[in-house]
């Protein structure tokens, strides 16, 4: 067992290289999070590991790797959690059939894109173990979804979320959210009913009874909360929210045993939540805190260790070069085109484009899903790592180039304001 | 009406091109799988001091990450890399690691390799049985072993 010493001063020097890069990063007008996940790079074996192995194992040995996995797993779960909590079904209705089309042509476009690609990768970064099904799928996954409170944040930033492009983006990367991690549970289900240790009708209709009884009973169960909250004046008792913790472990243990993953049960307890705006102000101002400072920077250094760029040698830069043009010209070109075909100008659906491209730690979760399941071999981790990190950097600086501010305001038109208030908040 | 349309050529039309590609995809044969944690057992008659540096801390297991043909395999102190070709791996240490090798075992040692083999395809036998070879040490002709794979802790490689 790691001394208990040793894991305080990982997580002391996680948290500081997180906040010392987020505020770099802040400088060069990028999201706090890309530095964070830049640090959780450098603390690996890509530099640090290589530029001081003998540093790196006395402070990250590997048989301490399990207590910071552990946290970092916790994290994740409570970051699901947020991400459900956040989602707001008046995003999506009412936005007509454009938001539609262009979010689920920006998910498929690059899932497609990304499933021709691995008919080329699979012989070269898989094994007889992964069905080409599971590789396929995977890298579709990971290439197709969007980080919603990343592109939330970069809206909030550029002051976009008050325009219609910001309420359009919005709701597609809504749409997205819902339909990616409804792609991925469906993904993880296929790639482990090959291993299944429990029956696969039990696995399929378990899941499907626990998203109908989380949907009705817990949803009904969960609007008192909200009730009780607005009768005491806004306030949350220390029980209520012991409830909610409980509530989410639940759920990511009965998801995980019934084989689908444990960040379904929690993104699904935050969805099921209610939604009245100062409630889920609350409990994000609770949780939130204690997540970006501690949890997240602990998960992104998980990643960091699994990642080594130096796999990464000989013609595979080729491969990461093909992942990198093939999720970027599927996810923006994809969602441009769809959103030009339903009446958007071509500025606008370039820069729709752009944003619905910022990938972000909602990757890194689809990566670490498909790592721990042996879907994804450590050199294609790594360059789908650099992908995600790519794709969420170039998206601050793109937009800046298809959209600038001088072209803004000849498309800026006042968006419904309960758009642009649930767009709020997150990363 | 033309969102409908829209909508069947942006997502219906590639959902089921892709139904295509995933039953293509079935057909393609990628490498043996390798990864994971063996046991190494040797059968180290006259050529132990060859392997005192390999398993001086008593740690007898390879580890071995795969990605596609290519293979990241660790041993004690040393690091091979390698490839998987049919059911045959090769693997070697960059010369530069084995200063330890050196001053153990061998003089002359130039590096350390692992020539192994898999059992035949459809086979339910998980083991591997090879040499560890010391190229350039005349007093270290090879040693066989047989590693037995540890069943996964998790399932990431």
């Amino acid at each position: 067992m790691p001394s208990p010493l040793l894991l305080l001063a990982q997580i002391a020097i996680i948290l500081f290289c997180a906040r010392v890069l987020g505020r770099a990063m802040r400088l060069i007008g990028q999201p706090k999070v890309v530095g964070e996940m830049v640090a959780g790079l450098m603390l690996g074996p890509s530099l640090l590991g290589w530029i001081a192995p003998s540093v790196s194992a006395a402070l990250f040995p590997v048989a301490s790797l399990g207590f910071l996995n552990a946290l970092s797993q916790i994290g994740l779960l409570f970051f699901m959690f947020l991400v459900g909590l956040e989602l707001d079904a008046k995003l999506i209705r009412g936005r007509g059939h454009a938001v539609l089309v262009a979010s689920h042509a920006s998910i498929v476009a690059p899932f497609f894109l990304g499933v021709c690609l691995a008919l080329y990768l699979y012989p070269r970064l898989s094994d007889d173990s992964v069905t080409f099904a599971g590789f396929a799928l995977f890298i579709g996954a990971a290439m197709s979804v969007t980080a919603f409170p990343v592109l939330a944040r970069i809206l909030q930033e550029r002051g976009l979320t008050k325009t219609r492009l910001g309420a359009v983006a919005i709701a597609c990367a809504a749409v997205d959210d819902v339909s990616a991690w409804c792609i991925l549970a469906a993904v993880v289900l296929i790639v482990r009913s090959a291993e299944a240790t429990i029956p696969i009708p039990l696995m399929v209709g378990g899941s499907l009874l626990f998203v109908l009884v989380m949907l009705t009973v817990v949803r009904r169960a969960l609007s008192r909360l909200q009730v009780t909250y607005e009768r005491w004046g806004g306030k949350l008792s220390q029980d209520r929210i012991a409830a909610v913790v409980f509530l989410v472990l639940a759920s990511g243990w009965i998801t995980e045993r019934l084989g689908v993953h444990a960040v379904f049960g929690a993104f699904l307890a935050g969805a099921v939540m209610p939604k009245g705006e100062a409630f889920v102000r609350e409990f994000r101002e609770r949780f939130e805190d204690v997540m970006v400072v501690l949890f997240l920077p602990i998960f992104f250094a998980f990643t960091g260790l699994r990642t080594s760029v130096a796999l990464i040698g000989g013609d595979m830069w080729l491969y990461m070069v093909l992942i990198l043009i093939v999720a970027v010209a599927g996810k923006m070109a994809g969602c441009a085109l769809a959103a030009r075909a339903t009446g958007m100008e071509w500025r606008e659906a370039w820069a729709l484009g752009t944003l619905m491209n910022t990938r972000g730690l909602m990757a890194f979760v689809i990566l670490n899903v498909g790592y721990d399941i042996g879907v994804i071999s450590p050199a294609l981790f790594a360059m789908m790592v650099l992908m995600a990190l790519a794709t969420t950097f170039m998206t601050t600086p793109m937009l800046e180039w298809v959209y600038p501010e001088r072209v803004r305001a000849a498309f800026d038109a006042p968006a419904k304001p309960e758009l642009v208030a649930a767009a709020g908040g997150g990363r | 009406m033309r969102p409908v349309l829209w909508y069947i050529v942006m997502v219906g039309v590639p959902v089921a091109a892709m139904l295509g590609i995933l039953r293509l995809g079935e057909r393609l044969e990628p490498p043996r799988a390798a990864h994971g944690q063996y046991s190494i057992a040797f059968d180290s008659a006259g050529s132990g001091h060859c392997l005192s540096a390999l398993v001086a801390d008593g740690d007898s297991r390879l580890n071995i990450a795969q990605s596609g043909p290519k293979l990241d395999m660790t041993f004690g102190p040393v690091e091979l890399f390698g490839t998987i070709d049919g059911d045959r791996i090769y693997a070697a240490a960059p010369t530069q690691e084995n200063a330890l090798l050196r001053a153990a075992s061998c003089l002359t040692v130039d590096t350390v390799a692992v020539s192994a083999a898999l059992p035949a395809r459809g086979a339910t036998d998980t083991h591997l049985v090879g040499n560890f070879l010391f190229p350039g040490c005349a007093t270290c002709p090879g040693v066989p072993f047989r590693g037995t794979r540890l069943p996964d802790r998790e399932r990431g490689r």
